[in-house]
């Protein structure tokens, strides 16, 4: 269980006019991640979500508040892996997918197969990828490449911050389907600006803005009898296919 | 209106050649948005390269008004009419000017007009403050909205969109629809997303792809409530959704490709489907499916 108590963080704000010049990223921020429960942080873009993200895997340290690690302020042996937005930060362009999953799988000495198997789980073929090169492939694929390999490590926990922004519509189903069944072995935090994707997938959402966490709760309840008005609002400008603007 | 027919394109020029779209037909009447679904890889980003006149064509033509917008004579006409947003747009803008001078900018020395601006940025949810700013004190998202509400005041006569919703936030995508309805008075659009959701929502015809072969084409009723291929049918219903939470996508696998492009995983296959599969047409809804209506009482 990975818990966040009173979590603020800050910048300093170097511009015209700031006042004090501090802003707060995450102002008093506090969260429960249960193991084996896929749990959601949904917000707008600058609601927190990224610092928020970082916090828990230890990128960037809180400046006051804590974040405890089954109980503890030191992450021991729980293994925490991350997929970002952009996963170019975690692959190597010039190299292709073989070079990169049997990189992946020695360096955890794990069997390579498993790194194939995962792959062929997003949806991407084998004899289609092996031999081509990361910087030929879409940002979708690369995508399902960085999420593959996380997963294929077998870790406690695992961070995506808008793992899925260049994904089509067929294959996200698909790829938020096989985190569901993945939840027995794997504790997903997960972080996303679209509720129809958070309740689709979660147990448990937050739903954070300007810092601060407006509600949360099961999704069947947010989406049935919402408390704040901010999630009301949230509400009203969901995508719907059935809805025309 | 501008009509798309048989245009077959692709990387490369007359001596090596790498085909992507394949023989494909669009109508755009005034006033109308097009939008165009399909995964990565389905030629999308293809055909609005082509439209803008960056790749070699092999076949086919492009009408705008029912002039070729390939003619030498037009395509200096043309070129400052069509505007491409592209998916990595947010980077056009000049680190070292304010947004509002940008604005400016693109009046070159014709009055600026507020009320296009404050309409723009009204619609994407814009606040005033940004017109100050220098792209690098902006994040990735209001950049982008920025660049949208560029393209808008432009008011091009074509306006081509690559994934414009990719990173923008529920209300945000809410705003820009709502921003191209009033623009599509105006403007003709081709809206291009791998996520159906926004296209669904707003679009007077859909195109779907796939491998760079148009599969179906339709207003959003017929899509959405009578698609004629199993393709379509999987993209509409597929999407991630409380009400589909207990919904399961289990694609099957034949095993092997055929002349049809989704036959790997349809559920539907025949014979037939390893024959040349011709584009048909059933009053405005075309489609290349040669089991349907057959499919449709499996």
């Amino acid at each position: 269980m990975i818990e966040l108590k009173g979590v603020h963080k800050y910048y300093r704000n170097r511009g015209k006019g700031s006042g004090n010049g501090r802003i707060y990223a995450l102002a008093g921020v506090s969260a429960t991640f249960q193991e084996n429960k896929i749990t959601s942080v949904m917000g707008n873009s600058g609601s927190g979500k990224t610092t928020m993200a970082h916090i828990i895997s230890g990128f960037e340290k809180q400046d006051s508040g804590e974040v405890l690690y089954d109980g503890s302020y030191q992450r021991g042996r729980l293994t925490v892996r991350n997929v970002f937005q952009d996963p170019y930060i975690s692959l190597n362009p010039v190299k292709d997918v073989r070079w990169h999953l049997e990189t992946a799988a020695s360096l955890n000495n794990l069997e390579t197969e498993i790194f194939w198997e995962n792959l062929e789980n997003t949806g991407l073929r084998k004899e289609n990828m092996e031999s081509r090169v990361v910087g030929s492939m879409s940002g979708g694929e690369r995508q399902r490449l960085a999420f593959s390999m996380a997963i294929s490590q077998q870790p406690e926990y695992l961070i995506m911050d808008e793992p899925f922004s260049y994904l089509d519509s067929l294959n996200m189903f698909r790829i938020l389907q096989l985190i569901k069944e993945l939840k027995d072995k794997i504790t997903f935090i997960y972080f996303d600006h679209d509720m129809n994707r958070c309740t689709f997938l979660s147990d448990y959402i937050y739903i954070i803005n300007g810092g601060r966490i407006e509600e949360e709760g099961e999704p069947e309840r947010i989406l049935s009898d919402p408390v704040s008005d901010f999630t009301e609002s949230l509400l009203r400008s969901m995508p719907d296919i059935h809805r025309r603007i | 209106m501008l009509q798309i027919s048989n245009l077959s394109s692709g990387y490369g020029d007359k001596s090596g050649y790498t085909e992507v779209l394949k023989n494909f037909d669009l109508l755009l009447e005034d006033g109308e948005i097009a939008g165009i679904v399909g995964e990565s890889g389905s030629g999308k980003t293809t055909l609005l390269r082509t439209i803008m006149g960056e790749l070699y064509r092999s076949d086919g033509d492009i009408l705008h008004n029912g002039k070729s917008i390939f003619s030498r004579e037009l395509y200096s006409e043309f070129k400052s009419k069509r505007i491409l947003v592209r998916q990595d747009s947010l980077n056009i803008l000049k680190p070292k000017y304010s947004v509002e001078f940008q604005l400016k900018k693109l009046y070159k020395g014709g009055k600026y007009l507020r009320e296009d601006v404050d309409w723009a940025f009204m619609h994407l949810n814009l606040s005033q403050d940004v017109l100050e700013k220098l792209p690098a004190q902006l994040s990735d998202g209001t950049r982008h909205r920025v660049v949208l509400a560029m393209a808008a005041i432009m008011k091009p006569e074509i306006l081509l969109l690559d994934e414009p919703t990719t990173g923008l936030d529920s209300s945000s995508i809410l705003g820009f629809l709502n921003l191209l309805r009033d623009l599509s008075k105006s403007t003709s659009i081709i809206f291009v997303s791998s996520d159906v959701v926004p296209v669904f929502q707003v679009c007077h015809r859909i195109y779907v792809m796939k491998n760079g072969m148009l599969l179906e084409d339709g207003n959003w009723e017929n899509l959405i409530n009578r698609p004629y291929h199993p393709y379509t049918m999987d993209l509409v219903r597929y999407v991630p959704s409380m009400e589909n939470r207990n919904l399961k996508y289990n694609p099957t696998d034949n095993g092997e490709d055929s002349e049809c492009v989704f036959f790997r995983n349809c559920d539907h296959i025949s014979d037939q489907c390893r024959t040349i599969i011709p584009y048909k047409k059933n009053g405005d809804h075309g489609y290349r499916c040669i089991r349907y209506p057959e499919w449709t009482h499996d």
